[in-house]
C-alpha cells in the first residue's frame, strides 16, 4: 500500500498520520467490508476526504454516531425474511449488528453516504437505509407530531414549549424539595402522539391537557397571538396547576463556637420584625405542615449570633448577647400554604430545615399557553361560558384560537392535529403520528374525514357554530377540534409588580431596580432626552428628583461648602464660619451632594455660591 | 405669507438640539441595520449611509473617498473632445501605468522599462517628454532611452554605498512618480446635466492643483470634503458642503428636514473651524463643566476645573438636571417679570377688595 507517488493520499488515524495509500477509494472499500465482516470492532469509522484527498479512519472517543441499514447493490440487506424474523424475536438489533446488516456511522463517514430516506426510494447509488424516517429527527423533535408538514423554525418552537411546559416533571415530587416547580392537575396523554413518545414513557410524564380549540375570534380579545378561555371550563380545573417553591434553612456555625439557632425571636432581637410575622411558627421555630401563610410572614425562625463580640457593660454586670433576627419571611406576592417540611443535617453535622409552599394557580389573564407546533398566545379574556360559541351537540371550545395566527406562520401541522384530535376522540382511539411514514398529508386527511363521517360529521371539521349570547348561528362555518396544549411556567402572578414608594438604594438614596427589591422602572438617559426635548421641564423634575432622591442640604453662603443643622442648639451650622443666618437650606439631588463628596474625596474643594434676591 | 412664515416659526423654549438630535440619532441606527445591501456594489465613487454620516459628524481631515465635481468654461462646456483632452490633464499617470513589462537589477542599479505605445498614446504621452518628466521629478536618477520604447534608469550611486532593500524602495517610488496629471486624483469620469453640459466627477479631490488647470470653470469648482473646502474658500463654504453632503447621505436612506442638517452644520462652524461633533469638538467647548464630565472623561473635567478655577453658571441642561433644578426650557424657560406689589392690580376687582380688606391674604405665586 506504501508509496512514493506522489498522488498517493495520506492515511490518517485518530487524526494522526500512518501512512499513504494510492487508491484510497479502493482501500476505504476494503476498510468497510473488514468491518461489516466483523474482523474489525464496528467502532470504527473510515472516511475518504476527496478536499483533502485524505482518508481518515476514527476509532477515539466522542463520536456522535447513528446506525444505518446498509444498502448493498440496489437492495437493503434488511430482506423481509429478517424481518420477519425480528418480528418472532428469533434475533436481536444485535444480530443485525454483528452480521454488517445494520452499522453505525459517525459524521465523517456518513459524508460520503447515500442514503434514503424510505426503502423505495433506493437508487443504485445508495449505500444507506435510515433505519426509521423519524430518526432523522432529534429526541426533543420526535416528541412533536406532524414534523414533515412544518418549517424548521416552528419544529425548534414548538419543542422549546414542551421543556417550558407545566407537568408532570416527576413521579416523586411529593419527595423532593425543588426551589421551583410545577405540578398540572389533571394531566392527560396526547391524543395525536409518536412512537418515540411512546418509548420515552412521557405518557406517565405528561405536560399538558387536550383542548377543545375553535378557530375563531372573540371581539378582538384574541387578536395578536391572544387565546380566549371558557371560563366554566378553568373553573372545572382546566390547566389548573400547582406551584411548589422551596425554602431552606441552616443552622450555620461560625468561628468561635458561635452557633445559630432556629427558635421564635425574642422582641429584644436585633431587626425584629413584629409579633404577628412570627405568630404561625411553633415552638421550635419552623411552621407547621397545612399552615396558610402570607406575604410577609415568617416561616422559618432563625436567630444569628451577634456580628461582633458584645463589650462587656460598663456597670459590671454580665454583658447581654443581642441576637440578629435572620429569619426567612415570604417576600411580595408569594404565598400559599405549607406542603413540607423537613429536618435533616447536613454534611457537617448542621441542622437543616426545608420547607416546602405550595399554592394554587389558576388560568388568569396574561398566562402562556402553547400547542406543540410552535402556536403561542397569552390569555386575552376568560368568557362565561353562556357567551361562548357551542355546536349543535352542545359542545363549547376550551379555547378561541384567531384563525390569523395560522397563515402566516405555516403551522400546517397544528389544523392537522385540529382534525386528528377530533377524530381521535370521538372514535376513542389515540392515533399514532410519527413524522415519515407511509401516508402523505393528503391521504391522513381523507383517513381522519373517514372517521369523522361515521359520527355524523361530513364536512372536514367544519361545523355551524351558534352565538352564545344570542342564539343566532354564525354566518361561515368554524373549523373545531381537539389540540393538545401545554400551560407554560410564564405567568403573570409570577411576573406582576407594582411599586409607590418603596426601598431605596443605600448610596444613592435612588429607587432601586428589578422586581426583587421591589424596584420601579428606570426613567433612563433616552427617556430624559424625550421630556427635554418636549421643554416638560417640571415633569422632567418630577421625575429625576421629586419622585427620586430629593434631600435638602444646608450650605454656608460664606464658604459656599456643605453645613449641617445642630439638633441640640437647634440651629444650622457651618464647619468653618460657625452657626448663623448665612447657612441655608438648599433642595438638591442626593446624588450631586454625593458627586460634590466624592470630589472632595479627590481633593478637590467644590463651593456653591448661592443667588438670593 | 405672514401665516406660511408663522408656521415654521420655532416656539420659544423649544430643546431644537435635543430634537435634532434626535431625529438624526433615530434613523441612523436604524440604517445599521439595513446597510449590508450596499456591500457588493463597488461603482460607487463616494462613500454612502453610516459611514459617511460618521465621517462628515466626526470632521474628519481626509474622509475615506474624496470627490470633486468638476464643470468646464461655459465656451467650451459642450465640446466633449476638449473634455476629454482637459480630462488628460487631471488624471493622475504613473509611471507603472503606462509600463508594459520592465526588469531591475539591483546590484547595477538599473531600471529597463519597456512602455507600452498604446497606453503612452491614449495618455498622451511621447518616450522624450516622459523622460524629461522623469528627470524633473526624481534626484540624482539618470534616464536613457535604449530602444523605441525602452528607457532605462540608473541611479546615481558611484561608491555603492546603498543597501539593496533600499535600491529596491528607490525603485519602486520612481515607478509610482506622477507623470502627468494631479497625483490625488486616481480617476475621471465624464458626465452630461442636464444642459447637455460636460463635467468631470474625480476620484480623489485637490482643489488647489485644479485651479490651475485651464479649461476649468473655477466659480464652479466642489468637493466633497469640507475641510479642503474650508482651506481654499473659506468656512460658509466649508458649511455648505457640510449641508450638502450631509443632506444627501441622510435623504439616501430616509427622510429628514434640512433644519435638522442646518442646525448641525452651524454648530460645527459657528466659531470659524470645523469642529467635530463629540468629545473633541462640540461637547468638549461646553463652558459648563458638569456638561463635559457628564459626557466624558469626568476625572479629567473636574481635575483641570480645579486648576483653573472654573466657575458653573447653570445654564445649560445637563447640569441642572444633575443638581436637581428646573430646567431652562419649554415651560421652564419663561419667567414672570412683574414687581410682587404691583401683582394685585392684576387680580378681579372682587378678589382685590378682599385683599385690600387685609384679612384674608391671598397667597400669590412668587417670580424670581
Amino acid at each position: 500500500m506504501a508509496s512514493n507517488n506522489e498522488n498517493a493520499a495520506y492515511v490518517l488515524l485518530n487524526g494522526k498520520p500512518i501512512g499513504r495509500v494510492v487508491d484510497p477509494l479502493a482501500f476505504v472499500k476494503e476498510v468497510i467490508s473488514f468491518r461489516r465482516k466483523g474482523l474489525i470492532p464496528n467502532s470504527i469509522n473510515v472516511a475518504y476526504i476527496k478536499k483533502l484527498n485524505e482518508v481518515h479512519i476514527n476509532a477515539d472517543r466522542g463520536r456522535v454516531r447513528k446506525p444505518y441499514i446498509v444498502v448493498e447493490n440496489g437492495k437493503s440487506l434488511l430482506t423481509p425474511e429478517l424481518k420477519e424474523k425480528l418480528k418472532r424475536k428469533e434475533i436481536s438489533f444485535n444480530y443485525l449488528l454483528l452480521h454488517g446488516i445494520i452499522e453505525y456511522l459517525d459524521a465523517e463517514e456518513e459524508s460520503n453516504a447515500v442514503v434514503a430516506l424510505r426503502e423505495e426510494d433506493i437508487t443504485k447509488d445508495t449505500t444507506h437505509l435510515e433505519v426509521d424516517g423519524a430518526s432523522i429527527f432529534g429526541l426533543t423533535m420526535n416528541l412533536t407530531t406532524f414534523n414533515e408538514h412544518n418549517t424548521v423554525a416552528k419544529h425548534h418552537l414548538g419543542a422549546n414549549f414542551i421543556k417550558q411546559a407545566q407537568g408532570v416533571y416527576a413521579l416523586n415530587y411529593s419527595k423532593r424539595f425543588d426551589s421551583r416547580a410545577f405540578l398540572l392537575y389533571y394531566p392527560q396523554r396526547p391524543l395525536i402522539d409518536t412512537a418515540a413518545y411512546r418509548k420515552l414513557n412521557l405518557e406517565k410524564h405528561a405536560s399538558g391537557q387536550n383542548f377543545v380549540v375553535a378557530l375563531t375570534t372573540y371581539f378582538g380579545y384574541n387578536m395578536m397571538d391572544a387565546v380566549v378561555l371558557n371560563k366554566a371550563a378553568v373553573e372545572r380545573g382546566l390547566a389548573r396547576s400547582a406551584f411548589f417553591k422551596s425554602y431552606i434553612a441552616e443552622e450555620r456555625r461560625y468561628p468561635g463556637g458561635q452557633k445559630e439557632r432556629f427558635a421564635i425571636p425574642p422582641p429584644t432581637a436585633e431587626g425584629y420584625l413584629g409579633e404577628s410575622v412570627y405568630s404561625k411558627l411553633s415552638d421550635d421555630g419552623i411552621i407547621e405542615k397545612e399552615m396558610d401563610v402570607k406575604e410577609g410572614e415568617a416561616i422559618i425562625g432563625k436567630l444569628s449570633p451577634p456580628r461582633f463580640a458584645e463589650e462587656p457593660s460598663i456597670s459590671g454586670g454580665t454583658p447581654i448577647e443581642k441576637h440578629k433576627d435572620s429569619s426567612i419571611v415570604l417576600k411580595p406576592n408569594e404565598d400559599g400554604v405549607v406542603d413540607e417540611v423537613l429536618f435533616t443535617e447536613t454534611l457537617s453535622a448542621t441542622k437543616l430545615v426545608k420547607v416546602r409552599v405550595r399554592s394554587i394557580k389558576i388560568p388568569e389573564l396574561g398566562d402562556k399557553f402553547g400547542s406543540r407546533h410552535g402556536q403561542k398566545g397569552v390569555v386575552g379574556l376568560i368568557v362565561p361560558q353562556e357567551d361562548m360559541p357551542f355546536t349543535k351537540d352542545g359542545i363549547i371550545p376550551d379555547m378561541l384560537l384567531n384563525p390569523l395566527s395560522l397563515p402566516s406562520r405555516m403551522t400546517l401541522s397544528h389544523l392537522l392535529e385540529t382534525l386528528a384530535g377530533k377524530a381521535a376522540s370521538y372514535s376513542g382511539r389515540t392515533i399514532d403520528e410519527t413524522p415519515f411514514t407511509e401516508k402523505n398529508g393528503y391521504e391522513k386527511v381523507k383517513d381522519y374525514e373517514e372517521i369523522l363521517k361515521r359520527y355524523g360529521f361530513n364536512d372536514m371539521g367544519n361545523e355551524v357554530m351558534y352565538d352564545g349570547r344570542t342564539g343566532k348561528p354564525f354566518e361561515s362555518k368554524i373549523f373545531i377540534g381537539v389540540v393538545y396544549y401545554n400551560r407554560l411556567w410564564h405567568m403573570s402572578s409570577l411576573k406582576l409588580q407594582v411599586r409607590s414608594t418603596g426601598p431605596v438604594q443605600l448610596l444613592t438614596r435612588q429607587p432601586t431596580e428589578g422586581k426583587p427589591r421591589r424596584g420601579g422602572l428606570r426613567f433612563g438617559e433616552m427617556e430624559r432626552d424625550a421630556l427635554v426635548g418636549h421643554g416638560a421641564s417640571m415633569l422632567l423634575k418630577d421625575r429625576m428628583l421629586d419622585q427620586s432622591d430629593k434631600t435638602e442640604v444646608w450650605i454656608c453662603k460664606k464658604c459656599g461648602n456643605l453645613a449641617y443643622y445642630d439638633y441640640i442648639k437647634r440651629q444650622p451650622t457651618c464647619y468653618i464660619d460657625g452657626p448663623g443666618d448665612f447657612v441655608v437650606s438648599v433642595e438638591m439631588s442626593y446624588a450631586f451632594k454625593l458627586l460634590l463628596e466624592e470630589i472632595k474625596a479627590m481633593h478637590i474643594l467644590t463651593t456653591i455660591h448661592i443667588n438670593t434676591e | 405669507m405672514s401665516k406660511k412664515d408663522n408656521k415654521y416659526l420655532i416656539s420659544y423654549g423649544e430643546a431644537i438640539g435635543t430634537v435634532t438630535a434626535q431625529s438624526i440619532g433615530e434613523p441612523t441606527t436604524q440604517m445599521v441595520l439595513g446597510s449590508l445591501h450596499s456591500a457588493g456594489t463597488s461603482l460607487t465613487i463616494t462613500t454612502t449611509g453610516l459611514p459617511r454620516i460618521i465621517e462628515i459628524l466626526d470632521g474628519r481631515k481626509v474622509p475615506k473617498k474624496p470627490s470633486m465635481t468638476l464643470y468646464l468654461e461655459k465656451d467650451i462646456a459642450k465640446d466633449y473632445d476638449k473634455a476629454k483632452q482637459i480630462r488628460l490633464s487631471i488624471e493622475s499617470v504613473s509611471l507603472e501605468d503606462v509600463t508594459e513589462s520592465y526588469s531591475e537589477d539591483l546590484i547595477a542599479r538599473k531600471l529597463k522599462i519597456e512602455l507600452s505605445e498604446n497606453i503612452m498614446k491614449q495618455k498622451d504621452i511621447t518616450v522624450d517628454s516622459l523622460i524629461n518628466l522623469l528627470q524633473a521629478e526624481n534626484k540624482s536618477i539618470s534616464v536613457k532611452k535604449i530602444g523605441k520604447n525602452t528607457i532605462e534608469i540608473s541611479l546615481e550611486d558611484k561608491n555603492k554605498k546603498m543597501k539593496l532593500i533600499d535600491v529596491r524602495d528607490r525603485f519602486n517610488k520612481i515607478m509610482h512618480s506622477n507623470i502627468k496629471g494631479i497625483r490625488e486624483i486616481k480617476r475621471v469620469v465624464i458626465m452630461k446635466d442636464k444642459n447637455d453640459e460636460y463635467y468631470f466627477i474625480t476620484e480623489g479631490s485637490n482643489i488647489k492643483e485644479v485651479l490651475n488647470v485651464e479649461g476649468i470653470d473655477k466659480n464652479r469648482i466642489y468637493s466633497n470634503n469640507p475641510f479642503e473646502m474650508y482651506e481654499v474658500y473659506g468656512i460658509e463654504a466649508a458649511r455648505a458642503t457640510i449641508i450638502k453632503e450631509l443632506h444627501a447621505a441622510i435623504l439616501s436612506e430616509t427622510s429628514l428636514s434640512l433644519r435638522h442638517v442646518l442646525l448641525v452644520a452651524d454648530t460645527m462652524t459657528y466659531d470659524g473651524t470645523i469642529k467635530s461633533i463629540g468629545r473633541h469638538g462640540v461637547v468638549g467647548a461646553k463652558s459648563s463643566v458638569f456638561a463635559r464630565a457628564a459626557f466624558e472623561e469626568t476625572v479629567k473635567h473636574f481635575v483641570n476645573a480645579s486648576i483653573f478655577n472654573e466657575i458653573d453658571r447653570l445654564n445649560g441642561v445637563a447640569e441642572n438636571i444633575l443638581i436637581g433644578k428646573q430646567i431652562k426650557l419649554g415651560t421652564g424657560r419663561v419667567i414672570l417679570s412683574l414687581k410682587k406689589s404691583d401683582l394685585p392690580k392684576l387680580l378681579p376687582l372682587k378678589e382685590r377688595e378682599r385683599s385690600e380688606k387685609g384679612k384674608e391674604k391671598k397667597q400669590i405665586e412668587e417670580s424670581k
